[in-house]
C-alpha cells in the first residue's frame, strides 16, 4: 500500500476515525492491526520476518535490564545484534558476498559453488532492522527502560507510518507517545494534513515527472549527449530528494494527526554550505544512527586526526552499504567520505579565510563565499547521485565520461517546462521556510489555507497518476 | 473547535468551487485545441474529420497508411486517425465518440498486433488522453473507470480531467500545427549496424515477438469491444478491415499463435477482412531500405504498402457501394 495510492486514502481515513472513536486502550490494537495490514499489503509471508526480529529484541532487551552481571547484558547485546543483522545479511547482503566471492574465486581458478539465495528483499528491512537495534543498544546503555508491554514494542517497530522507509525512530521518542492518551487536535490535524498535502505534491509533481526523464536518459545513457545528461544528474538530485523528503513529509503528517510526532528527516540539504552540515540536514534519523551507534563508538571526534578520517570513512561506507547491497552505493558513501574528510583537513583553512574576509568587511564578500561554498558542497553531492542512479559502476563511468565530454545537444523532452517550473516552486517554497518572512507567513491561516489549495490543486493538475513506488522503498 | 470546522468547510468548498472553474476553463481551452499528442487535440481533430475511411490504430496505422493513396473515386475522403503510443482501446472509444457526430464511414481500417488485444496496464494507463471526453461517452467512461477501482471518484473533480495536460494544451493552443490528413510519413533507414547486432535493444520488433510467443490470452473486454464495433459496422453496411502491418524481418511463421488464436473470433464469418502482411506481402518484411526501425516503415516503405492494401481492400469498397441504410448507433450498446 503506497502512500500516493487512492487505496492509502480509504485505508487512513478509516484508521484516523476510528483511532479517535476507541478509548485509548484499544488504540495499540487498532493501530497495530493497521500496521499488519499495511505491511502484509506488499508480500505478507514477509510479516514472519518482522515479528521474529521484533521477537528477538523485545526478548533480549528484557534480559539486558533484569541481568545485574554486566558480562551477560552484553552477550544478550551481542546475540540480538548478530541475530538480527543476521536476518540482514542473509536478505540483503548474502547474494553480493557470494557473488564477488565466485567473482574473486573465478579469478584464481578456484572451485565455488554456492547458488544464490532467490529471494525477494522484504520492503523496508533496513529501516525496521535498525530501528529495532536502536531499542536494544539504548536499553543495554541504560537510557531507555525495556518496554514489558509486546504489543506496544511490536509498534514501536511496526507503526505503520514509518514502518517502510523511516524515519528510523529512538525509543526515547517514539515508545513513550503510544501510552500517552492522544486527543484530537484541529490545529495538529491541520498541520499534519498540510504536511501530507507538501509531501504528496513533492512526490506526484516533482519526483514522478522527474523519474521520467532521468529514466529515459539514464536508460540508455551511452546514446545521449553530455547536456542530457547532465540535465537527467541534476533532475535526479531533486527527483530524489523529493521523493525521500515527500514521504516523510507525509509520514509526519499522517502520524501528527494522530497526535504523535515523528522526527524531521529533512531540512532543506541542498541549502547545506558544508557537507557535515549536509549531513545534518539530509536523512537525519540514518546519520544520527551511525553518528551515535557507529562514530562515537569509534572514538567520535576524540581521536587523532588520522584516526578520525578513517571514522569518517568507515561510518560512509556503511551508510552507502547500508542502502543496497551494491558497489554503487559503497562508492556513493565512500565519496560522501571522502568529501566530509577533505572539508576536516581544510577546516582551519575555511575558518581563516571566512575571518579575513570579515576583517575587510566587504559587504559582499562573505555572503559570495558563502554562496560559492553552497554551490562546490552542491555540486559534489550532485556527482556523488551519479553512483547512486546508476545501475553499476560501468554505467556510472559513462555517465561521468560522457558529461565531461560536453557535447552533443540537449534532449527536450515535452514535460521539461513544466518539471523546471515545479522546481522553482520548491526552492521559493523552501527558501521561504528558512527566511524570516516564512516564520511569519507561517502564522496566517489564509496563507495555510491558500497554500493548501495550491498543493491540491497541483496535485490533481500536474500530479503524475502513475502511483509509482518511493525509492527508499527498496532500502 | 468549531472555529476550526467552520474553516475546514470553508476551505472544502473554495477547493470545489475552484476545482469546477478550472475544470471548465480548460475544457474551454480544450475545445479550441485541434492538435497534440499529449493533450488530446488530435482526437479533436479526428472528430472533426468526416470520413468515407476512417484508419484507426498505433503509431503503425498512423505512419504506414497514406490516405491519399487509400481514396478511391466512391472512397474521396480518407482519414488516418492511428495515434503513436496507443492501441486497440484508443481506436475503440475514438470510434465511439466519431460516430456519435458523423454517417458511419463506408470502410474502417483497423490496425492490430499480436498484443492489440491482450490486457495491457500500460495501455490502460496511457487511454487517460481521453479524459475529457470522460462525460461525453459511456464507453469512454467505462473505460477509464477501468484504470483503477477509485478512478469513478477521481472523476468527481473537474480538473483531474486535464491532469498532466496543462502545458501541452497551452503549448498546443498558442501554437497548433496542421495534422493534415493525419499520415506522418518517417525518413531514413534501419541503420545496417542495427541489423546485424542479435541482441540490439533497438529491436522492437521482438518485443512484439516475445509476446506473441508467451501467448497472449485475448482481454474478454477488448473482444466485447471488438464485437461490438463489427456488429455497429454490420449494421451500417460499414465494411470493417482488419490489418498486421510488416514488423521488419517476421514471416507468417512467427505469428502463428496470434493467427490461431484470432481464427477462434471467426471474423471472416461476421463479415470481417484481416490483411495480414506478413502472409500476403511478404517482400516487404524484408527489405531494410523500407524500414525506418524495426517495427514502422518509413514513407518509402508507407506508399508501398499503401499501395498494396488499396488493391485489397478495393473489392470491399465498390460492394460498400451497394449498401446505403441509415445509420445505427451500436459502439456503445452491449
Amino acid at each position: 500500500m503506497l502512500f500516493n495510492s487512492f487505496d492509502f486514502v480509504v485505508f487512513y481515513i478509516v484508521v484516523t476515525g476510528l483511532y479517535f472513536l476507541l478509548k485509548h486502550r484499544h488504540r495499540w490494537p487498532l493501530l497495530l492491526g493497521a500496521s499488519c495490514l499495511f505491511y502484509m499489503a506488499f508480500i505478507p509471508v514477509y510479516i514472519i520476518i518482522l515479528l521474529a526480529t521484533i521477537a528477538i529484541d523485545y526478548i533480549a532487551a528484557i534480559q539486558i535490564e533484569d541481568t545485574t552481571n554486566p558480562k551477560k547484558k552484553k552477550l544478550f547485546l551481542i546475540l540480538s545484534i548478530l541475530s538480527v543483522a543476521g536476518i540482514l545479511f542473509v536478505f540483503k547482503y548474502f547474494n553480493f558476498f557470494n557473488q564477488n566471492a565466485a567473482a574473486i574465486a573465478a579469478a584464481f581458478h578456484w572451485n565455488y559453488s554456492i547458488a544464490a539465495l532467490n529471494i525477494i528483499l522484504p520492503i523496508g528491512l533496513s529501516f525496521h532492522t535498525f530501528q529495532s537495534l536502536s531499542y536494544v543498544i539504548e536499553v543495554y546503555r541504560g537510557a531507555q527502560k525495556a518496554e514489558r508491554h509486546l504489543g506496544i514494542y511490536t509498534l514501536y517497530v511496526m507503526y505503520f507510518p514509518q514502518l517502510v522507509a523511516g524515519p528510523i525512530e529512538r525509543p526515547q521518542n517514539l515508545l513513550y507517545q503510544f501510552h500517552e492518551e492522544k486527543k484530537f487536535n484541529p490545529e495538529k490535524a491541520a498541520s499534519g494534513l498540510l504536511l501530507i498535502l507538501w509531501g504528496l505534491f513533492k512526490k506526484v509533481v516533482i519526483a514522478d515527472n522527474l523519474a521520467v526523464y532521468v529514466d529515459t536518459i539514464y536508460k540508455t545513457s551511452s546514446h545521449h549527449s553530455s547536456w542530457s545528461l547532465l540535465l537527467a544528474t541534476y533532475f535526479f538530485t531533486f527527483q530524489i530528494y523529493c521523493d525521500f523528503s515527500g514521504y516523510s513529509d507525509i509520514a509526519r503528517g499522517t502520524s501528527r494527526i494522530l497526535g504523535i510526532e515523528l522526527m524531521r528527516n529533512f531540512r532543506m540539504p541542498y541549502f547545506s554550505r558544508s557537507f557535515s552540515e549536509f549531513w545534518s540536514r539530509w536523512h537525519i534519523s540514518l546519520s544520527t544512527w551511525f553518528r551515535d551507534y557507529v562514530y562515537i563508538p569509534l572514538g567520535g571526534n576524540r581521536v587523532s586526526l588520522t584516526v578520525n578520517c578513517i571514522n569518517i570513512l568507515i561510518v560512509f561506507l556503511l551508510s552507502g552499504f547500508w542502502h543496497g547491497a551494491k558497489w554503487t552505493f559503497i562508492v556513493w558513501g565512500g565519496l560522501h567520505g571522502l568529501f566530509l574528510i577533505i572539508e576536516r583537513l581544510g577546516g582551519v583553512l575555511k575558518q581563516n579565510l571566512l575571518q579575513r574576509l570579515t576583517r575587510m568587511s566587504s559587504r559582499f564578500a562573505v555572503p559570495s563565499l558563502k554562496a560559492v561554498y553552497l554551490l562546490v558542497v552542491f555540486h559534489c553531492v550532485v556527482l556523488a547521485w551519479v553512483f547512486f542512479r546508476a545501475d553499476d559502476l560501468n554505467a556510472a563511468k559513462t555517465v561521468l565520461t560522457r558529461i565531461a565530454a560536453f557535447d552533443g545537444t540537449l534532449f527536450i523532452d515535452p514535460n521539461i517546462f513544466q518539471n523546471l517550473c515545479a522546481l522553482v516552486f520548491l526552492l521559493v517554497i523552501e527558501a521561504l521556510v528558512l527566511s524570516r518572512l516564512g516564520d511569519r507567513l507561517k502564522k496566517l491561516t489564509f496563507v495555510k489555507l491558500g497554500f493548501g489549495a495550491i498543493l491540491i490543486l497541483g496535485i490533481v493538475l500536474f500530479g503524475a497518476d502513475s502511483g509509482s513506488q518511493f525509492i527508499y522503498f527498496q532500502f | 473547535m468549531f472555529t476550526h470546522y467552520k474553516k475546514f468547510i470553508l476551505f472544502v468548498c473554495v477547493i470545489v468551487v475552484l476545482d469546477q472553474a478550472i475544470g471548465l476553463a480548460m475544457q474551454h481551452l480544450f475545445s479550441k485545441v485541434s492538435s497534440g499528442d499529449m493533450c488530446g487535440g488530435m482526437i479533436n481533430n479526428a472528430l472533426k474529420q468526416d470520413a468515407d475511411i476512417i484508419i484507426l490504430g498505433s503509431s503503425r496505422a498512423r505512419y504506414h497508411v497514406i490516405p491519399s493513396v487509400i481514396k478511391t473515386e466512391s472512397a474521396p475522403r480518407v482519414y488516418n486517425a492511428g495515434a503513436g503510443g496507443y492501441d486497440f482501446l484508443y481506436s475503440i472509444m475514438l470510434m465511439d465518440l466519431w460516430q456519435k457526430q458523423h454517417k458511419a464511414p463506408k470502410m474502417i481500417l483497423l490496425h492490430l498486433d499480436p498484443h492489440s488485444l491482450a490486457h495491457s496496464s500500460s495501455e490502460l494507463e496511457r487511454i487517460h488522453i481521453f479524459s475529457p471526453f470522460y462525460d461525453k461517452s459511456d464507453l469512454v467512461r467505462e473505460i477509464l473507470q477501468s484504470r483503477n477501482r477509485f478512478e469513478q471518484v477521481k472523476y468527481l473533480s473537474s480538473s483531474y480531467r486535464f491532469n498532466g495536460k496543462v502545458v501541452p494544451l497551452v503549448k498546443n493552443y498558442l501554437q497548433s500545427s496542421d495534422l493534415g490528413d493525419g499520415y506522418i510519413a518517417l525518413d531514413g533507414t534501419l541503420p545496417e549496424q542495427d541489423v546485424e547486432s542479435p541482441n540490439s535493444s533497438r529491436q522492437s520488433g521482438k518485443s512484439a515477438e516475445k509476446e506473441e510467443s508467451a501467448g497472449n490470452l485475448f482481454d474478454e473486454k477488448k473482444l466485447l469491444y471488438l464485437n461490438n464495433l463489427i456488429a455497429y459496422c454490420q449494421s451500417n453496411h460499414t465494411q470493417l478491415v482488419l490489418f498486421h502491418s510488416p514488423i521488419y524481418g517476421k514471416t507468417i511463421n512467427d505469428f502463428e499463435l496470434w493467427k490461431k488464436q484470432l481464427a477462434t473470433l471467426k471474423l471472416e464469418e461476421r463479415g470481417v477482412v484481416f490483411i495480414d502482411f506478413a502472409e500476403d506481402a511478404p517482400e516487404l518484411s524484408h527489405n531494410r531500405a523500407l524500414f525506418k526501425d524495426y517495427v514502422h516503415l518509413n514513407a518509402t516503405g508507407a506508399q508501398l504498402m499503401s499501395e498494396t492494401l488499396v488493391k485489397e481492400i478495393r473489392p470491399y469498397l465498390s460492394k460498400n457501394n451497394e449498401f446505403e441504410g441509415t445509420q445505427k448507433h451500436m459502439l456503445s450498446k452491449r
